[in-house]
């Protein structure tokens, strides 16, 4: 599991007033208290803003659970969405940016969103077991680790909220590593509740 | 309806064939009627025969030593289980899937594959699958992803994209794309793996259905599994190092020892089998 916090120089104000965010969409995402932000230049590609494979889902996913009183959008004209596809087994969720009114209902919906995604799944496939032979007993190393094989690893997944706090400071926090670790990563998070 | 597929693991591939179609003319009656909840009850049996199906292939082509075509159905089969789950929940008992589903874990461990191609793509634009309408990211068609709609699974249809590169991972999104050499002299695709395991394995099971499993325990690789070689010596792997600086260094490691546990094995060899692993 690999969980950074960082300062960070992002905030609402400096996405709103980047050079891709038209008059329009500027209005539209002005009172929202959650945005999914575009990765910018990821690879060299005439558009260099993309979202990860999935965004439409997590995006519905917010939408449908959020409460009256938080709001959800995505930093990007409908025209310029794009989505890219690594294809590894990493889920990608997205770069998140919120108020920090709204990390309570954040965090609660995004632990709910990787229950239901990936951890649920997880959860019913068949597990092997490695027996220590002279005990008879079970050794605590996943077989992914013994094997070298990766893709017998549970889901991971991959992502970072930027929390910006009333007076326009913020905190980033990345994390890549197993789904099943999602609530100890999120308790991070409600340090900047407000 | 559930009764229908009551003996699924002792329906030959004609038959599963035969009841698919059967189900197709029912779930188009139910779909011609607007009845989404029959419509979509069929689709979960009909799913059901399809896992069944790629089953009785995958098996084919392993014990016909077709490898590689055989790890696809498999992959093709982790594919439509993940799309079924979402709406069967299902005990061991149930149609044999937990059989196959722990037969295909199993055999993934036990398969030499680690690296894969994987394809980096930009997509610029999709269509929804029911309704062939353009995605708009902010205002989409309401159609989600995953669920049944007449008697159909719900996915996007890209129409615009960009391959951006080709990158080599160990976890991939999925596991089709194998990496293979190639013969420099005639251009041909080499495999060059080591299926001793997965042969050593179907010796001794004979169908499908056949109740198997693995256990899996961890050993320690010692300086005597090398016989006298000295540590200056020249390394028995033919690598050209002196021991030491070769496969000495993996002294000390731990490696899988696996195990077959089947129902009636052939008179071969003893049930027992162990890899070196070759990390």
């Amino acid at each position: 599991m690999e969980l950074t916090i960082n300062d960070s120089n992002d905030n609402f104000e400096t996405w709103l007033n980047k050079e891709f965010v038209t008059a329009d969409l500027k209005k539209l995402l002005a009172d929202k208290s959650i945005l999914l932000i575009p990765f910018e230049n990821l690879r060299d590609t005439p558009n260099p803003l993309m979202f990860p494979i999935g965004t439409e889902n997590v995006l519905r996913y917010f939408r449908e659970n959020l409460p009256a009183s938080q709001t959800i959008d995505i930093c990007i004209r409908d025209e310029d969405y794009q989505e890219f596809a690594f294809y590894s087994d990493y889920k990608r969720l997205g770069n998140f940016l919120i108020k920090s009114v709204a990390v309570a209902v954040f965090v609660n919906i995004l632990s709910a969103y990787v229950y239901d995604q990936y951890i649920k799944e997880d959860d019913t496939k068949p597990q092997i077991q490695i027996i220590d032979k002279s005990t008879n007993t079970t050794i605590n190393n996943h077989i992914s680790n013994l094997t070298g094989k990766k893709y017998l690893e549970p889901t991971h997944i991959k992502f970072s909220v930027t929390v910006v706090d009333s007076v326009g400071k913020s905190k980033n926090i990345s994390y890549e590593g197993p789904a099943s670790e999602i609530d100890d990563v999120l308790k991070s998070l409600k340090d900047y509740e407000e | 309806m559930k009764s229908r597929l009551y003996n699924i693991h002792q329906l030959s591939y004609d038959s599963l064939t035969e009841l698919h179609q059967e189900l197709q003319k029912e779930k188009e009656d139910f779909v011609k009627e607007n009845n989404q909840e029959k419509a979509k009850e069929i689709w979960i049996f009909q799913t059901i025969i399809e896992i069944h199906k790629l089953f009785h292939n995958s098996f084919k082509l392993l014990k016909d030593k077709s490898y590689y075509k055989g790890w696809c159905q498999l992959e093709r089969i982790e594919i439509n289980i993940s799309g079924l789950k979402r709406h069967l929940t299902y005990n061991k008992k149930d149609f044999f899937l937990w059989h196959i589903e722990k037969s295909i874990k199993n055999l993934q461990v036990i398969f030499p594959y680690r690296l894969f191609a994987s394809m980096e793509a930009l997509k610029k634009k999709k269509e929804c699958s029911v309704c062939n309408q353009e995605i708009s990211i902010r205002n989409p068609c309401g159609h989600i992803i995953g669920e049944i709609y007449n008697g159909e699974m719900c996915h996007r249809i890209v129409t615009e994209a960009e391959v951006l590169g080709i990158s080599l991972v160990e976890n991939p999104g999925n596991k089709y794309s194998v990496m293979f050499l190639k013969d420099e002299k005639t251009g041909e695709q080499v495999d060059q793996y080591n299926y001793h395991t997965i042969d050593y394995l179907f010796a001794h099971i004979h169908s499908p259905f056949e109740i198997w499993d693995l256990e899996v325990s961890e050993r320690e690789i010692k300086k005597s599994d090398y016989g006298n070689i000295g540590r200056n010596d020249k390394c028995s792997c033919n690598s050209g190092k002196k021991f030491k600086k070769c496969c000495g260094l993996k002294i000390g490691g731990k490696y899988p020892h696996y195990e077959f546990i089947v129902i009636n094995p052939t008179d071969e060899t003893l049930l027992t089998n162990t890899l070196k692993a070759s990390r």
